[in-house]
């Protein structure tokens, strides 16, 4: 089984696609539709790694990153969406952001990002 | 039309953008999930193993370029976010000359831009100054009447910043005051100059148009 990483964005086609070419590479990949489900399954789930969209209907991307680092500070949030500003890139990195890529990103790009925090929580270097 | 009317519709063509960027994410991601499936089933003959291959490229680079054209939108729809602003001159002249290059590509003109290294930041309406700026190609498009070039190229000197566009070609010779004169477009960017406070003037040494703008932070 590989490494579990959870996919939390209220577009379902684009989760289910993401998560299916994750797949494909050998990891476990779980999907969210919403911030409030992405708590939960956080909670269930063995993920150590989250990508993350910023605008969901309920709670949005800001407030799920700042719950999750606060109650678990070892997951690593890649932040992946089309929407957010600088002024949110800082407020996002300031809660612990791991990377912030922008949609439609390169699928290339947000693997090598994956596979950076997978490197970061494997080391030890976080205990 | 009103500061706030402006806002509003930046702020609802924004809204727009972010959504095509979610659709254009989806077509990416879906396209990407084909390559890998094709990948997968390299060594399997295929007769039409090309025509995906080269569909799928084709998918990828559309979705490229929606992903550029949206972008520039998206920045361009946010300058109407506030009526004065902290705005870099030569972001302003890259997002002009990106949006603009289509009308002159339409009547065989080449539009350039070329800024410098470090941010240049001006207290100005951006939107409005995109407008000028848009307002004054369009008018030398028309002059020029179907070829050449023309340059836009940002300048600093010391508590100053400025703007220079460039004529090459056949009818580069057609781009004067007194041509211009005629068009409601130059009319609309004189009016802006004036609102704007940039002040301009024709360079006679090489032909070239020259803006200075004030407001610099």
């Amino acid at each position: 089984m590989g490494m579990e990483i959870l996919i939390v964005d209220d577009e379902v086609e684009f989760a289910e696609t993401f998560a299916e070419r994750l797949e494909l590479r050998g990891f476990t990949a779980h999907t969210a539709n919403s911030g409030e489900e992405a708590l939960r399954i956080v909670e269930e789930c063995a993920a150590k790694v989250m990508v993350l969209d910023l605008k969901m209907p309920g709670m949005d991307g800001l407030e799920v990153l700042r719950r999750v680092k606060k109650a678990h500070p070892l997951v690593q949030v890649i932040i992946l969406s089309g929407h957010g500003s600088e002024i949110d890139e800082a407020y996002g990195r300031s809660l612990g952001a791991f990377a912030w890529l922008r949609k439609p990103a390169d699928f290339g790009d947000i693997l090598e990002a994956v596979k950076r925090a997978e490197k970061l929580v494997t080391s030890g270097a976080l205990q | 039309m009103k500061a706030n009317e402006l806002a509003f519709f930046g702020k609802i063509a924004a809204g727009v953008t972010h959504e095509l960027k979610n659709v254009l994410a989806i077509i990416n991601e879906s396209n990407g999930l084909m390559a890998d499936v094709l990948g997968m089933q390299k060594d399997a003959p295929s007769a039409y193993r090309e025509k995906f291959d080269r569909s799928i490229k084709k998918i990828e680079e559309q979705v490229r370029r929606g992903t550029e054209i949206t972008s520039r939108f998206n920045r361009f729809a946010h300058s109407m976010d506030y009526p004065l602003a902290d705005s870099d001159l030569n972001t302003i002249v890259t997002q002009t000359v990106a949006l603009a290059q289509r009308f002159a590509a339409l009547q065989n003109v080449e539009l350039k831009g070329a800024v410098c290294n470090c941010p240049i930041m001006l207290f100005i309406n951006a939107f409005r100054v995109q407008m000028a700026l848009t307002r004054a190609i369009e008018a030398f498009i028309r002059c020029m009447s179907g070829s050449g070039s023309i340059l836009m190229t940002v300048r600093e000197g010391p508590g100053s910043a400025g703007l220079d566009f460039y004529f090459e070609g056949e009818s580069c010779g057609k781009v004067n005051s007194g041509a211009l004169e005629e068009f409601t477009e130059w009319q609309d960017f004189e009016e802006l100059a004036s609102i704007l406070d940039i002040h301009y003037q024709w360079l006679p040494s090489d032909g070239s148009f020259a803006l200075f703008f004030s407001g610099k932070v």
